[in-house]
């Protein structure tokens, strides 16, 4: 693995130092920035409905990310996409066809938009805040016995806040930032989920021959942050190596806890992400 | 550039630590700890310790102090297996690295779920796949279906499976004929929609047939509103002669669903022995030491609240094969099956 990471560090310098043509000044106030990136991805997910026992993972996620930055906004679409084996603690007795383990799938895609609030000029700190809207599936395949697979899954579209500091450093081709988005309110699926057959959206679809994600899209519930603890913080260290040209690296921590029934059912997910992209800027 | 560095470690340690904050230490593998979750996961999910008259607390009044840190694996399986056996439900089941507990009700030496040579029987193989398949019966102008899984492959819930839809091409080869024998004496369940798919071959009005509720709630009356579930006439065509449906005590779960769907046409006779008595969908839930168990999670009753879980579905003629029958290649249940079509002909 560390080996793979030196080597993509290698390639994007590379290929930001081949690009590197012109010496305007990197951070003019209105850009366009595409960053595409892939890293290591650790995953933890415990959903009382299905086991009361966590499991983790580890992948090699992409996400691909386009910013503007306006004179006195920023706006940030992201996709980040994420396919991992999640393994528990249990031991495996495979001959018994008791094999624990989840196929998870994770999308997250989302928009947010920030009007500056503050400038800390002697800091070359800038302060946005504004909001964000974002979706997120969480689809889960949890192992039964003799290889039968259970779906479960976790969906919030959701609108929230979001916070983020820019620093720009004094050579200007070096940007660090900070953000966090909370969500505030968020149309669930699967909600009062009290185990894998049995829940109000769950029940119906005992014989239920059409769509069943299509069904459950239809009838989620507006939840706020007594049912939906939820946010997501991300770290990132940009270094330009041309005007158009650098290269990121980015932290990232999303955490939710859905609760899925009553007080007692949570369903919690805690991804934690090192992203290394290149960053192209227009 | 030392600064960055280490803001940059310090973020990664600090992502790193983070499972401690949001998660709980999962439970560890100890006998206890193994005997307590079995318990309380039967104590809250399963539905049905009233309609089968089972004390739960005074199980674990009973089999908790037999259990300590010394107690093996196998003792533990004893105890464990010792707990669900009384449940006689074929939904039950222990799984582990020493072996499988069923807590089903099918006897040693019952014979009414053996095949007993189908060639002595039938003829003219028909239209077939992994799920379902038909014959003609010799001598008689009588149609044949087994239908031996109402599943589909690797999936514990999924859409319904378009390869019940050959029975639209059965239909319509069995149309001309005085009635038709499904047997479902091997048929342990599957997807409720795709016994709908079947059944609605042979309505002509849209009928109640089966009404659930879930245990919803730790509570012991913790349960949902019934959902009813009903059958109606779909596909080109319906068969509405005579029909006959073969049960044993094999014949389990959405197969019973089917069963009970079928009971409420006119023109429908069960024949064979009472069915296993497991309607509800199963759940699995998982212990410290690796090993799962399933249970049933709802409760259904027929579209006349008549409650079968735990009880099984009385065919309306009871007929049995014995060991005899088998050694003489005779197979009574089908016999009576053709018996009915014949008498309901004329």
């Amino acid at each position: 693995m560390v080996k793979y990471f030196f080597l993509l560090f290698v390639i994007c310098f590379q290929s930001a130092i081949s690009f590197s043509q012109d010496t305007r000044k990197i951070n003019s106030d209105k850009s366009h920035v595409f960053s595409f990136y892939t890293g290591y991805s650790k995953y933890i997910e415990r959903d009382d409905a299905m086991s009361p026992f966590k499991y983790r993972g580890y992948s090699l996620p992409l996400e691909v990310t386009y910013r503007h930055n306006g004179a006195k906004c920023r706006q940030i679409f992201y996709v980040n996409f994420d396919k991992l084996k999640l393994l528990s603690s249990l031991p495996n007795y495979e001959n018994a066809g008791l094999s624990h383990y989840v196929q998870n799938t994770n999308i997250q895609i989302g928009y947010s938009y920030m009007y500056r609030l503050f400038r800390l000029a002697k800091f070359q700190t800038d302060i946005y805040f504004g909001g964000e809207i974002n979706s997120l599936l969480n689809l889960r395949r949890h192992a039964y016995i003799n290889n039968n697979e259970f779906l479960m899954l976790d969906q919030f579209s959701s609108i929230g806040l979001k916070a983020l500091i820019e620093k720009r450093f004094s050579n200007d081709k070096q940007v660090a930032t900070l953000n966090i988005n909370i969500p505030i309110l968020s149309y669930a699926l699967m909600k009062n989920t009290y185990n894998a057959y049995n829940g109000d959206k769950i029940d119906p679809l005992m014989n239920y021959s059409g769509n069943m994600l299509l069904y459950l899209a239809k009838n989620g519930d507006f939840v706020s942050l007594n049912r939906l603890v939820y946010f997501k913080t991300e770290l990132s260290f940009i270094q330009f190596i041309s005007n158009h040209i650098g290269v990121e690296c980015k932290l990232s921590l999303r955490y939710y806890q859905f609760t899925q029934y009553e007080d007692m059912n949570y369903s919690k997910n805690l991804q934690s992400q090192i992203l290394i992209g290149i960053v192209g800027k227009l | 550039m030392k600064t960055k560095i280490f803001i940059l470690l310090l973020s990664i340690i600090s992502l790193s630590s983070c499972e401690k904050i949001f998660f709980e230490e999962d439970i560890s593998n100890t006998p206890i700890n193994n005997f307590e979750m079995f318990w309380s996961d039967f104590d809250k999910f399963y539905p049905s310790f009233e309609i089968k008259q089972i004390d739960w607390d005074s199980v674990y009044r009973i089999n908790r102090p037999g259990i300590s840190d010394q107690t093996s694996d196998i003792q533990l399986y004893n105890v464990l297996s010792s707990m669900i056996k009384p449940l006689k439900d074929g939904h039950v089941t222990l799984v582990s690295n020493l072996g499988q507990c069923d807590s089903d009700t099918i006897p040693h030496g019952y014979y009414s779920n053996m095949r007993i040579h189908p060639q002595n029987y039938l003829s003219s193989f028909g239209i077939n796949n992994s799920n379902i398949s038909n014959w003609s019966v010799k001598n008689y102008n009588i149609g044949y279906i087994s239908i031996n899984t109402f599943d589909v492959k690797g999936e514990a819930f999924v859409y319904a499976d378009d390869s019940f839809l050959i029975i639209d091409d059965i239909i319509k080869q069995f149309k001309d004929k005085d009635g038709i024998i499904i047997d479902l004496r091997w048929n342990g369940g599957g997807l409720p929609t795709n016994v709908e798919t079947i059944a609605n071959r042979f309505t002509d009005s849209k009928r109640l047939y089966i009404k659930l509720r879930s245990k919803n709630g730790p509570r012991k009356n913790d349960f949902s509103d019934w959902i009813d579930c009903y059958i109606e006439p779909k596909g080109p065509e319906q068969f509405l002669k005579p029909v006959v449906v073969l049960t044993s005590k094999s014949t389990g779960s959405a197969a019973e669903w089917f069963t009970l769907a079928m009971k409420t046409l006119p023109n429908t006779s069960i024949v064979g022995d009472t069915t296993a008595g497991c309607f509800s969908p199963k759940i699995e839930r998982e212990l410290p030491n690796g090993w799962s168990f399933t249970l049933s999670s709802k409760i259904a009753v027929s579209a006349g609240m008549v409650q079968y879980e735990g009880f099984g579905i009385p065919p309306d003629y009871y007929v049995l094969n014995t060991k005899n029958d088998l050694d003489n290649k005779r197979d009574a249940i089908l016999e009576k099956g053709i018996e009915l079509i014949e008498m309901k002909k004329k």
